[in-house]
């Protein structure tokens, strides 16, 4: 990034870092501006990554038969989501919004069947028995895990408490099916069935809270990133680099 | 006193965590660095695969996301480099290509700089850009590469004409798939239910720490291989680097992993003294 740049992005970050200590209208400005250059990038995205090589270039090479009619029919629909701005003919959008909902629901469901419920259906079936033979990715050993493990394995946290281990997955088969007890309505929650759901509510919980760490963990690296821009790059500019990157 | 804290300026909260994070860059202190074997058994997958495999790295990041995506795409392009791997890079994000393009570069030279290793665009990696459609794209991906991508984005060429795509036609023909995600369309929607699932490939993964709960019940079963999440990610990768190959320097994240730790402490600190303050005031005022 040459100089003009680099001042450029270092005075809109400090623009946008103002309204930590007050709503402004600097802030005001970066803002608008941010939202202004994203759309006008693009525009010149849409028209030489996605219309020009999927739809002019085509139909420049002479297109014929299937190849022929499939372009008309996605210009036609395309321009079909433009009748939205003309209030008369507005109800033509809802024939392409409607093939788009079908055909991403038809492409989403055997795909989410198999990878979000079917494989994670089979991910939760986990061994209870410390016998079980289980793979070590470090070692790229089968080793029993468990108290047997232990005694024979180098690498016995891996076995024992690490992913794959007895304790884990005592801990996922009953974290499952306590945070299921949670959401059964059908049985009145007391008994042996409230002090499940009430564990139940004890994961949901702890996972709120793990996210929101990550989450914690995220902004803190956003604004990592732009420190070392600003104390780097930044200050690089008048030779004040403070942190040698 | 308890109430001063109760309401205490956030601003005075920011200007804590503006230091804790920006000192630490300035003054560098050491911290220890722990590894998980999500991110271990990227390294190690990488590091078993035979020179002249062929691996897809797929940049769907966009520059909000770079700080913690950017420094992951370049330790692990540096890695591939240095293996003498072939990369395939391909971006569902439109902002992403440029990124990806650039890490590619930046590790080659590093590369050059590092162990005198020079590596040739068509022949050791070669760009495919774009494309618009996230789920669909992976599908045609798993079909035929290039029905998704007829050229690349460097030199507009048939990608059948470079030496690199020789006997390669889907996602079948590589050995590894790396998916950068900073959201939608990414690993969760795209990769993972329609790429590794449907074509049973190996996928690794990158992703920002916020999307990082999302995604690991997939390394759990399998479906992928290794994960790395947020700046803690890219920077134990950089860090396996740097020990495996000493000539390769640890970058930003690395960098950043004092502040992150340090206001991390500073964040948690403020969570205590606020409950503390909460709970007593309440005691005061319900005796």
């Amino acid at each position: 990034m040459d100089v003009f740049g680099i001042w450029v992005a270092a005075l809109l970050t400090l623009a946008l870092y103002s309204f930590l200590y007050n709503d402004n209208p600097v802030y005001k400005l970066a803002e608008h501006l941010f939202v202004g250059v994203s759309a006008g990038y693009m525009v010149p995205i849409a028209w030489w990554q996605i219309l020009k090589p999927n739809l002019i270039e085509p139909f420049q090479a002479g297109p014929s038969g299937f190849e022929g009619f499939m372009l008309v029919f996605g210009l036609v629909f395309g321009l079909m989501y433009l009748t939205r701005f003309f209030p008369n003919i507005a109800w033509m959008s809802r024939w392409p919004i409607a093939l788009s909902v079908g055909f991403g629901a038809g492409i989403a469901l055997t795909a989410e069947m198999q990878s979000n419920i079917i494989k994670q259906l089979h991910g939760s079936m986990l061994s209870l028995n410390p016998g079980t033979e289980v793979f070590v990715p470090a070692t790229g050993e089968l080793v029993k895990q468990g108290w047997a493990g232990i005694a024979t394995s180098p690498d016995a946290w891996m076995v024992f408490g690490s992913s794959g281990g007895v304790i884990n997955n005592a801990i996922i088969v009953f974290g499952l099916v306590a945070c299921l007890a949670y959401f059964f309505f059908s049985i009145k929650h007391e008994g042996a069935m409230g002090v499940t759901a009430r564990a139940g509510i004890w994961f949901l919980m702890i996972s709120f809270g793990a996210s929101f760490g990550f989450t914690v963990m995220a902004r803190i690296s956003l604004l990592i990133g732009r420190m070392q821009f600003l104390l780097g790059d930044w200050l690089g500019t008048m030779h004040i680099n403070l942190i040698g990157m | 006193m308890l109430e001063k804290i109760s309401n205490l300026d956030r601003r005075i909260i920011f200007l804590f965590i503006a230091f804790a994070v920006a000192l630490p860059l300035i003054f560098k202190p050491k911290l220890p660095m722990s590894y998980t074997p999500a991110v271990r058994n990227i390294f190690e997958f990488v590091e078993n695969l035979e020179p002249g495999s062929v691996v897809v790295v797929s940049g769907d990041y966009d520059p909000g996301s770079m700080p913690e995506l950017y420094p992951m795409n370049l330790a692990i392009v540096r890695h591939l480099l240095k293996k003498d791997l072939k990369i395939i890079t391909m971006n569902l994000w439109a902002p992403g290509a440029p990124l990806s393009e650039q890490a590619i570069f930046e590790a080659a030279e590093d590369l050059k700089a590092a162990y005198g290793v020079e590596k040739t665009y068509g022949e050791d990696f070669i760009f495919l850009g774009y494309k618009v459609g996230g789920p669909v794209v992976i599908d045609q991906l798993g079909n035929d590469i290039a029905t998704a991508y007829p050229l690349d984005t460097r030199e507009a060429k048939p990608i059948k004409d470079f030496p690199l795509m020789k006997g390669i036609t889907n996602l079948k023909d590589v050995d590894l798939v790396v998916s950068l995600a900073a959201g939608s369309p990414g690993m969760a929607d795209s990769w993972v239910p329609v790429g590794q699932t449907r074509y049973n490939f190996p996928l690794a993964g990158g992703c920002t720490a916020v999307s990082a709960p999302e995604l690991y019940p997939f390394l759990d079963t399998g479906q992928l291989t290794g994960l790395m999440a947020g700046l803690k990610g890219a920077a134990e990768y950089e860090n396996l680097l740097a020990q495996k190959y000493p000539k390769f320097e640890l970058g930003s994240a690395s960098a950043g992993m004092a502040s992150q730790s340090i206001a991390h402490i500073v964040i948690v600190i403020f969570i205590i003294i606020g409950n503390v303050a909460f709970f007593m005031t309440r005691n005061q005022s319900n005796p």
